[in-house]
């Protein structure tokens, strides 16, 4: 992938991840109750904490493409 | 495939250095470990450590990086998630405060692993190999004992309230002591494989010994071994790359 597309991937996942961290389950719900995914998963119920985790490890992925794309820049350089 | 792998053990060697020492830390000065959080720290820092070994590299930029990543992450986690553990009894760490100590401890952790894999130095080595194969086992031992509680029906609040250092005290001196005799003999005999012999062996009968709990044992000379291999396999994939 090139630095155009981990940007790309940086923003896309920053978004996400920043609006399971970020956004109260109660707004969330209000926008549209499916983001949510309020569903049973191999016998595991899909609890706030769980988007709460999946926001966290978003927000590492647009990180650390943001920092590859540092790396790739300087690469470049 | 086999970049996958390499990165996924020194990742996963990083993730249980970092917890380990985080748990020894918390259990010495009477702050509360509990399955549910040591899961999620676990998770965060192995996919932060795993992301950036897989997609930027092994080095020492790279590892400021992920010690800084890893325990903000997680601290963010920390502030946004709903409570598991009743917290007018405990304490957790999730004051600001502990991203700094978790910083720190995953900055040992990193820099045990790099050094251990480049340095010159057969001291430093020797040195990191010990941090890194006692404490990789002590956080297995741990997460053993947790989930042992769990598995019996103990609530998360006795669970927290059990977990003290008087109950790790054992294995990490059976854990230290094992690794160090394990260079010894490496040192004195030269013979592959003849460390992870003993430190499996001794680990398990200073465990079976002092605790009288054969399963504790049994698991002890796994998690021992299973550290070892994880060890030995990344030192001579990373050797044979570089």
């Amino acid at each position: 992938m090139k630095i155009k597309g981990w940007f790309i991937l940086g923003i896309a996942a920053g978004i996400i991840g920043s609006f399971y961290e970020f956004v109260p389950r109660k707004a969330i719900k209000s926008i549209a109750e499916f983001l949510l995914f309020d569903i049973n998963l191999f016998g595991h119920r899909i609890r706030h904490n769980d988007l709460i985790l999946f926001g966290a490890l978003m927000l590492i992925i647009s990180s650390v493409s943001l920092y590859k794309v540092y790396k790739l820049r300087k690469r470049k350089k | 495939m086999k970049k996958f792998y390499l990165n996924l053990l020194f990742s996963i060697l990083a993730a249980l250095v970092m917890n380990a020492l985080d748990m020894v830390y918390h259990l010495a000065t009477g702050w509360a470990v509990h399955l549910n959080y040591v899961a999620i720290k676990l998770t965060v820092i192995l996919f932060t450590v795993w992301m950036i070994t897989q997609f930027i590299g092994i080095g020492k930029e790279e590892g400021v990086v992920a010690s800084v990543i890893g325990p903000f992450m997680f601290y963010v986690y920390y502030v946004f998630a709903g409570a598991t553990l009743n917290r007018t009894i405990f304490k957790i760490d999730e004051q600001f405060w502990f991203f700094f100590l978790h910083l720190s401890l995953m900055l040992i952790a990193y820099f045990s692993l790099l050094n251990f894999i480049q340095s010159k130095s057969h001291w430093i080595r020797t040195f990191s190999f010990i941090l890194i194969a006692s404490f990789a086992s002590i956080a297995l031992d741990l997460l053993y004992t947790m989930i042992k509680m769990r598995l019996q029906g103990i609530d998360e609040e006795t669970a927290a309230r059990l977990m003290t250092f008087s109950l790790i005290l054992i294995p990490i001196i059976a854990y230290f002591v094992a690794a160090l005799i394990g260079v010894l003999i490496e040192r004195l005999f030269n013979k592959k494989y003849l460390d992870t012999a003993f430190a499996t062996i001794l680990s398990a009968l200073i465990i079976g010994f002092f605790t009288k709990d054969f399963m504790h044992a049994v698991f002890s000379f796994v998690f021992i071994g299973i550290v070892y291999h994880i060890i030995h396999t990344c030192k001579k994939r990373i050797m044979n790359e570089g």
